[in-house]
């Protein structure tokens, strides 16, 4: 029971509150520049980055997966005739083009290494003619950030052991697939000896989705070889949510495997993701790529947006 | 000369008095940061009191699962979450900033609050910060409105990572509980929310529905009942821990009446007398520290003891006497 409580902060005036974000006017006119919507149809579902005056925007790759009717808006202007030159998918990102010729492209800042704690301003709700904002600082330190659940040959471990003796073959997997059986115990790895489920994991790690590797396995004293396909954890195992994830509402699909980050506290959504992270002196310092869950989001820094963009231009005739 | 002297003496410890006694960073009166020099003033602050805080903030590693504490005294005294330490007298690892990890036994507990303590069972000197002071009428001195910081472990610890810090304000400020719109997630728990001096104003305590829902429990929580925690009781009757409950308490073992003694004639797989190595034929002398008799004697003693509760059992095999800790568990 609340004895005694003042009255709650104003909605408006909480950190991403409107009387809040009034103080980031500047870095607001910034970003109603050199953000870009990206609409499937008339739903926007992503951002992006302008990245030159004549149309080039960069864009979060695995958003794009599926759309049908590419669309962007700048500014006010709405463009539908949306081409998609490259992508990059150790980054996650891709170049689009529009045919434009007076845009404002990003101001980038010359290096993203911002103190933690320091402010930061990126995309936050758009109308068809307004960018807003959302706020918030520079959270934890920057780093790799490695695939959370690596892909999967789909057997389960024989539990209480250290040897890797499969106990079971789940249906409609590599390990399947290729013949492997309850009882098997895995010898090698593409190659590599694997003596337990730590180095097995660390030599999948080196394997993506949808890859044959070659297994070496022991079967009644023989030893015996097949070629198992990788498969994406989730396909092959139908994993409940974990109790952050169920806790943190909406966030990307792809939201690690990223070679750096900047982390932030902005609290985006799904769709909020892809544009500019701008200092407080409106410069780029990254771009943001994931809401990685409810506390925590990740920006690509500068210093590598720059290098994949110099790559992803190369495509162009 | 002399009074002149003196007077400037004056002024000076004046001034020096004015330094150490903490301002209120003047942007908690405005009600919203109004210029980009106002947002710079939030960063300084924040920024001058980061790495002191970060230092003093510690993964808790309870079983499988993780949550934080803050470091309160140069002996290792820590504040967490009552559900993060879940019962008192409990053992316990804290892990540093630089991934150094230290044994630590759980204190005291308010299941009501959520308050915990834990204690770092060692001699070092640690890094530690400062908390708001107890006040007479209970009431923080925080206000709606103020800006203030969290840390965190948020999912588990990072070592590259580091914990995590969020900005934000007060939205409400009540007894027991405060909110801040700092996003919390799991693994926060029973970190530590400060002000913008560097003084701890809350505990970490849990999530809402919405984003902008993080509930922290005040100091002046912790304050109520300094003394009891410290001596590691368990207060209040849930909902944040559950109260041991006396006969919850299992070993694993059957046995038999033998000569004055108790003969193990079945040990439970997956239970604690397994994992603490007892066996077949062991026969059991006594349970901590008091000789047990009979079957009956163990029984009677055994309704006493609950899920989580450490004992000491003696046992003598093939003629050595050994002792072992068990953890009871639930049947």
């Amino acid at each position: 029971m609340l004895i005694w409580a003042q009255p709650s902060l104003p909605s408006d005036e909480r950190t991403n509150g409107k009387e809040v974000r009034a103080a980031f006017s500047e870095q607001r006119a910034a970003i109603q520049k050199c953000s870009a919507v990206i609409y499937d149809g008339w739903r926007n579902f992503s951002y992006g980055i302008v990245v030159s005056k004549d149309g080039y925007i960069l864009v979060k790759a695995s958003e794009l997966e599926g759309r049908e009717d590419l669309a962007v808006r700048v500014g006010e202007t709405k463009y539908s005739e949306v081409k998609v030159i490259e992508s990059d998918p150790r980054w996650d990102l891709a170049l689009l083009k529009v045919d434009a010729s007076d845009l404002t492209p990003v101001v980038w800042a010359e290096s993203s290494d911002l103190t933690q704690g320091s402010w930061v301003v990126a995309n936050g709700a758009s109308s068809r003619s307004l960018r807003r904002v959302n706020v918030g600082v520079i959270s934890a330190e920057s780093r790799e950030v490695k695939g959370r659940a690596p892909a999967v040959i789909g057997v389960v471990f024989k539990p209480k052991k250290e040897s890797l003796e499969i106990h079971v073959v789940s249906p409609d997997t590599g390990a399947e697939k290729a013949g492997l059986k309850a009882g098997d115990i895995i010898k090698k790895f593409g190659g590599d000896e694997v003596t337990s489920r730590e180095s097995l994991i660390e030599r999948i790690r080196d394997f993506m989705a949808g890859e044959k590797v070659a297994v070496e396995f022991e079967r009644d004293g023989k030893l015996l070889q097949a070629d198992v396909e990788l498969m994406p954890r989730d396909k092959a195992y139908k994993e409940r949510k974990s109790r952050n994830d169920e806790m943190s509402g909406d966030y990307s699909k792809r939201r690690d495997s990223f070679p750096r980050v900047l982390q932030t506290d902005i609290p985006f959504s799904a769709r909020t993701i892809g544009g500019p992270l701008l200092n407080l002196d409106c410069e780029c310092i990254g771009m943001n790529i994931a809401r990685a869950n409810r506390a925590e989001s990740f920006a690509i820094p500068v210093e590598n947006l720059k290098k994949v963009l110099v790559e992803l231009m190369k495509s162009v005739d | 000369m002399r009074p002149l002297g003196k007077l400037t003496m004056c002024v000076w410890i004046a001034t020096l008095a004015t330094s150490f006694a903490a301002e209120r960073l003047y942007v908690n009166d405005k009600k919203v940061p109004e210029s980009r020099e106002d947002l710079i003033a939030i960063q300084t602050s924040l920024q001058k009191h980061l790495a002191e805080a970060r230092q003093a903030t510690v993964c808790i590693k309870m079983g499988q699962g993780s949550g934080t504490g803050v470091i309160v005294s140069e002996s290792g005294l820590v504040l967490t979450a009552a559900h993060v330490i879940s019962g008192v007298q409990k053992d316990m690892k804290v892990i540093m900033e630089d991934g150094t990890e230290y044994e630590a036994k759980s204190l005291g507990l308010n299941s009501e609050n959520d308050a915990g303590m834990l204690q770092i069972q060692s001699d070092d000197k640690f890094p530690f910060v400062r908390y708001e002071a107890k006040n007479d009428d209970s009431r923080s001195a925080t206000r709606v409105g103020d800006w203030v910081f969290a840390l965190g472990h948020s999912g588990g610890f990072d070592k590259e990572r580091g914990s995590v810090v969020r900005l934000g304000r007060l939205i409400k400020v009540a007894e027991t509980t405060v909110h801040s719109d700092c996003v919390l997630i799991g693994g926060d728990s029973g970190g530590p929310l400060f002000d913008m001096n560097g003084e701890l104003v809350g505990i970490h305590s849990r999530v809402g529905r919405r984003l902008a829902q993080n509930m922290h429990v005040p100091l002046q929580v912790f304050h109520t009942h300094w003394d009891m925690l410290e001596k590691g009781e368990f207060i209040g009757d849930g909902p944040f821990a559950n109260k041991p409950k006396p006969g919850t308490g299992f070993m694993g073992v059957a046995v038999k009446d033998v000569d004055g003694a108790l003969e193990v004639t079945q040990v439970e797989p997956g239970y604690p007398a397994e994992d603490a190595g007892i066996e077949v034929g062991d026969v059991l002398t006594s349970l901590n520290k008091q000789p047990l008799k009979s079957k009956d004697d163990l029984r009677d003693r055994m309704k006493k003891l609950a899920d989580g509760d450490r004992v000491l059992l003696e046992f003598s095999r093939d003629g050595k006497v050994n002792s072992v800790e068990v953890d009871l568990a639930k049947r």
